[in-house]
């Protein structure tokens, strides 16, 4: 072996580490390699002699028990009692004070803006609806809603008359029916209105003649809600016909405006809209003598009738895609109503154009 | 190993007794790898009072089947003096330093040289021919191989030879101009 090949075990020697025997053979008989050997013996003593002239470390005594972890500490020094002036004390009070009532205030606030009031009719039955009255629509800004209420047809018609700080006149009307007869907001026009202060935050009790108690409740919106009707899903029922706030053009020209009355209608029931000098449209989810067949598209019902183009847009979706309508066109029919917006089944309100079901026969 | 074992035990277990006993042992020959390694007494007793600080709150960290408590100590205080070196300024604690490789009690050209090897070498030598650590414990210091140990210790060792040389070199220079 040549001494490059030993040094390593010359360092390990001076370590009193055991060598391969040919190492130690060399490094008994090699004077450069014991001269090695002899030189890092002798570092090895020199360091420890530096070490030992190193003054002694004073060892401080340390208290262990001390020795938590920060989140101990911290729980510990939570649970524990802590003196404040009562200056501060009284400060701190009346900063949460100041600082819960001007949430309370931008509650209020948050309550007493807008220009929309909100309206819901819970009925005696217990079931709702909805209506949005815009104060800017003042003195039209009326809806109507009619629907089954314990057996009957109840129809409500409420009116913003005007608005003087938080509080409103509201003018109401109620009517009842039964549910075969025919029944549109005309019917509701015709009673005697009711006027009330109403202001938002309280309830107003309604005594519907015959049917009930139904209760009134309001607050201020800044908009109108996409559904202030009764219906608060998206997609209308299977087999349910909707319309919401129908406004009928004839090409471009507005023909019929029913802004905030909305009803629905199922299959054998028919949707109109009337009024003196337009006549009247009936729609309805099942074929009618002389109707036409529409297209639907969301809130769109689009049909042709004697060569013109008309299309009732709606506040909501009409019907589930996969449902027909048709409307019929009577421009010669006669009512004492003024002018209305109604439903009801189709052998009371348009017999003549009832077909007759033919698939129970034979 | 055995006695090793079973004090480590008492000390995971919170036997604060046996911790004081384990840092009163230990507490000077650490002291004493710091003051060599960062050259600085208060950083050293900074440091040696961490690393004790730091094994009593997490005992859970040592292994005693791979090696001893004091090789795990020189460990974390191995990694203790890396940390400071790498977080250190320039010319931090250098005056004091320097201080302390030239005062008189210390004055030696070993000494000198020693104080210019890596830290990773000083570290290695000083455990090994001043705290007497053996190859296994050492490889436990550095988490290295035994062989590893075996040929680090002689490259440390041929570095400060060489550097020992020089010094020696020129101090013979300096009495011949004289």
């Amino acid at each position: 072996m040549k001494c490059d090949e030993v040094a390593e075990f010359v360092s390990a020697l001076c370590d009193g580490e055991i060598i391969p025997q040919a190492a130690a053979e060399h490094i008994g008989r090699c004077a450069q390699c014991q001269a090695l050997l002899r030189e890092y013996t002798a570092m090895g003593a020199e360091l420890r002699r530096v070490a030992s002239l190193e003054p002694q470390y004073d060892v401080k005594p340390l208290s262990w028990e001390k020795q938590q972890g920060k989140l101990s500490i911290l729980w510990r020094k939570g649970w524990g009692m802590m003196r404040i002036p009562r200056f501060a004390f009284a400060f701190l009070v009346g900063a949460v004070i100041v600082l819960g009532s001007s949430l309370a205030m931008v509650k209020v606030r948050a309550r007493s803006e807008g220009s929309v009031l909100l309206i819901t009719v819970t009925r005696s039955d217990g079931s709702n609806f909805h209506c949005a009255l815009d104060e800017k629509d003042i003195p039209k800004a009326s809806c109507a809603n009619l629907g089954p209420e314990k057996g009957s047809m109840v129809g409500y018609q409420i009116t913003l008359l005007s608005k003087n700080g938080n509080q409103v006149e509201l003018g109401v009307r109620t009517a009842a029916r039964t549910p075969e007869a025919s029944f549109s907001t005309g019917d509701v026009a015709k009673t005697p209105q009711t006027t009330y202060l109403f202001e938002p935050g309280e309830t107003l009790k309604l005594n519907v003649a015959g049917v009930g108690i139904a209760h009134m409740t309001g607050e201020w919106t800044d908009h109108v809600p996409v559904f202030p009707g009764e219906h608060h899903d998206m997609d209308p029922e299977r087999n349910e016909l909707r319309v919401m706030s129908p406004l009928l053009l004839k090409g471009r020209q507005v023909v019929a405006d029913r802004e905030g009355d909305s009803t629905s209608a199922s299959s054998g029931q028919g949707i109109y809209v009337y009024s003196p000098t337009i006549g009247r449209y009936l729609i309805s989810l099942s074929p009618m003598q002389g109707a036409v067949q529409a297209h639907v598209a969301l809130n769109r019902i689009s049909f042709q009738w004697d060569g013109d183009d008309y299309v009732f847009v709606t506040g909501a979706p009409v019907t589930r895609s996969n449902q027909q309508v048709w409307v019929l066109y009577e421009k010669d029919y006669k009512s004492d109503d003024v002018g209305v917006f109604g439903n009801g089944d189709l052998k009371h309100i348009a017999p003549e154009a009832v077909i007759p079901d033919t698939s129970t026969k034979n | 190993m055995a006695d090793d074992q079973n004090l480590w035990k008492r000390i995971a277990d919170g036997d604060i007794e046996a911790f004081d006993r384990f840092y009163r042992e230990n507490a000077q020959s650490l002291y004493r790898f710091f003051r060599h390694m960062v050259g600085n007494v208060s950083v050293a007793e900074d440091l040696t009072q961490e690393t004790f600080v730091e094994i009593w709150k997490r005992p859970q960290g040592v292994d005693p089947e791979r090696g001893s408590l004091r090789a795990y100590l020189f460990g974390v205080a191995r990694k203790k003096a890396s940390e400071w070196w790498r977080t250190r300024k320039p010319t931090d604690g250098l005056d004091e330093a320097e201080q302390a490789c030239d005062s008189s009690e210390t004055a030696s050209i070993v000494g000198d040289a020693f104080a210019r090897l890596p830290a990773e070498q000083r570290m290695l030598l000083w455990l090994r021919e001043v705290e007497g650590q053996s190859y296994m414990e050492l490889a436990s210091v550095f988490d290295v191989p035994v062989g590893t140990v075996r040929s680090r210790l002689f490259a440390a060792r041929e570095a400060l030879r060489r550097i020992w040389h020089r010094a020696h070199d020129k101090e013979g220079a300096a009495h011949e101009v004289r």
